[in-house]
């Protein structure tokens, strides 16, 4: 349907019509006709209402409008910074705002529509991601460090720092990657209410933000301790990230909307325990560092400390 | 008559390249009056003000010329001295000779890509011009390398602390462990705290020129000088991360 420029709303979202605005979000080229001289001061405004129908853009021969004209207006060039600044469009206690609400389940509240569909943002994910992938590899440094000084062995504080680079591999797979393959499916199963990948993106990126405060706790030697954490936080952010997932997949096929949940809970669920096995493992009594198969140099040095000093002495579990 | 020209010419060559290859610091010496200068005053008065910077790391404060008179010579000092002392150690106890300490290349991408992603984070967030017009090219928000400038030039404190570190652990007998220990953390954790705090006296500024442009700008756009004001802590944060997993590489590479 044809909209003039005046005329367009974008803060009311009526979750019950096909979003037309939003995938054009998404398929995010934009493609620019000419006008890249101001890039770095474009400005983008605010997200409330009616300051995107006013955004003008100078010099744009935009007066055409077979393409209407407030899609034109509102992508500047991939290649200007106010292209990217569109997506770090946020204050501080809204991001605040977000992470809360990211393992605070409500049954009436959906992460997505409520907080996030108005003004995605990347600056949350990406720096949740980020600290989380620092703050993982400290605590999964300092846990080995007390485990193995706790043995006995005579443990130098040395860090791996491989243990960096899988953190940082698992979690922004995680963090771009499930909700690709989410948007994906969506797209090909034709779900009429997906969301945008960016929304995704954000969902996803802000639901890790638990395993923060989890991972500085787990540095705690007690093997039941850390799984009561790790499972606590699997929960709640698990919940709230089906609750904002279930109204968009549900509007599909019965299958797909089963399927893709059950999909997206196993693999939240699969990074929460692949975390604690490979940063946080506690062995108890000889033979027990289920460390994993994936760095077997690393852990087999410490682990090797550790069965050797749990074959000399009895070993206190944890 | 060519000859001589020649001659005031190959030498004015050879000068300006050693001038344009230095800092910017020069620009208020008019240019005759640097080139038949020798090669060793440029040097020095560029030295001078990588000194100058390195002492206003030291007493944090807000100054222009850590802004204006940008350079990338001491980071780059700061980032190569930093992982060379980092993989210096082998540590005798274990059996590998290289013990996961992080390679030299390592701790490069972390410095410099860090310090890249905080500015690129800052510059994000600035949206500092008004809405539909270009700013004066002098409101502009400070560049991308004037803010990696000052996040590297704070990094200072943490490698005097990591030399600190290091002269510890050879001086200290190994059987005194945890003294040493807490000796490091909080010698460590001081100048961890130093260095973030100049970096956001030296850089916020740097980033709220922004807003003082976008006050100067656009005032008929409240809401714009509202939203910058109130993302201060989504700019600072992280410089306090940056700052924080250097402090950790510093902690654990003097072991």
């Amino acid at each position: 349907m044809a909209r003039s420029f005046k005329d367009v709303e974008y803060t009311k979202v009526d979750l019950n019509s096909p979003h037309k605005e939003f995938p054009a979000r998404d398929t995010s080229v934009g493609l620019d006709d000419g006008d890249e001289d101001d890039d770095v001061h474009y400005d983008r405004p605010g997200s409330t209402a009616g300051d995107r129908a006013k955004l003008i853009r100078d010099g744009g021969a935009d007066g055409e409008d077979g393409e209407t004209t407030e899609e034109a207006a509102k992508k500047p060039s991939v290649l200007s910074m106010a292209y990217y600044q569109q997506f770090f469009d946020v204050d501080t206690n809204q991001v605040g705002k977000r992470i809360l609400s990211s393992f605070v389940p409500r049954p009436n509240r959906n992460l997505v529509s409520d907080d996030i569909r108005h003004s995605p943002d990347l600056y949350g994910p990406f720096w949740v991601c980020t600290t989380l992938v620092f703050v993982t590899a400290i605590a999964g440094n300092l846990a080995d460090y007390f485990q193995t000084s706790a043995a006995g062995g005579n443990y130098v504080w040395v860090y791996d720092f491989r243990k960096v680079t899988f953190a940082a591999t698992a979690i922004y797979l995680y963090w771009w990657l499930v909700p690709l393959l989410l948007w994906a499916v969506t797209w090909w199963r034709q779900v009429p209410e997906k969301y945008a990948y960016l929304e995704l993106l954000c969902l996803y990126g802000y639901s890790l933000s638990i395993y923060i405060p989890v991972s500085v706790l787990c540095v705690i030697q007690l093997a039941a301790v850390q799984w009561a954490l790790i499972l606590l936080a699997m929960a709640l952010s698990g919940t709230v990230l089906a609750l904002s997932l279930w109204p968009s997949v549900s509007s599909g096929e019965r299958r797909t909307a089963v399927g893709l949940l059950t999909a997206a809970m196993l693999l939240h669920a699969a990074l929460a325990v692949g975390f604690k096995l490979y940063f946080f493992h506690v062995t108890s009594g000889g033979g027990g560092s289920a460390s994993s198969p994936a760095t077997p140099t690393y852990s087999g040095r410490t682990s090797a400390t550790t069965r050797a000093a749990a074959t000399t002495r009895k070993t206190p579990s944890g | 008559a060519s000859l001589p020209v020649e001659g005031i010419l190959s030498s004015a060559s050879v000068a300006s390249t050693v001038q344009s290859s230095s800092s910017i610091s020069a620009n208020i010496d008019a240019e005759p009056s640097t080139i038949d200068e020798p090669v060793r005053a440029t040097i020095l008065r560029d030295v001078k003000a990588i000194g100058n910077k390195f002492l206003l790391v030291f007493v944090p404060r807000s100054s222009r010329t850590l802004i204006k008179d940008w350079d990338l010579w001491g980071p780059l000092i700061l980032c190569t001295i930093l992982a060379l002392l980092l993989q210096g150690h082998s540590s005798s106890s274990s059996s590998a000779s290289h013990d996961g300490g992080p390679q030299f290349a390592q701790v490069f991408i972390i410095y410099w890509a860090g310090a890249a992603a905080v500015t690129l984070n800052a510059q994000l967030l600035s949206q500092s011009s008004s809405r539909g017009k270009k700013p004066a090219p002098s409101q502009r928000p400070p560049g991308f390398l004037q803010s990696v400038c000052v996040l590297g030039y704070c990094v200072l404190p943490l490698l005097l602390a990591l030399i600190f570190s290091q002269l510890a652990v050879l001086v200290i007998p190994s059987g005194a462990f945890l003294v040493s220990f807490i000796l490091r953390c909080l010698f460590t954790a001081a100048s961890l705290v130093w260095s973030v705090y100049s970096a956001s006296v030296a850089f916020l500024p740097v980033a709220e020129s922004a807003t003082a442009a976008a006050e100067a700008d656009a005032a008929s756009n409240p809401q714009q000088r509202v939203l910058f004001a109130n993302r201060r802590f989504l700019v600072a944060y992280p410089i306090g991360l940056f700052y924080i997993v250097l402090a950790w590489l510093v902690l654990s590479g003097s072991g």
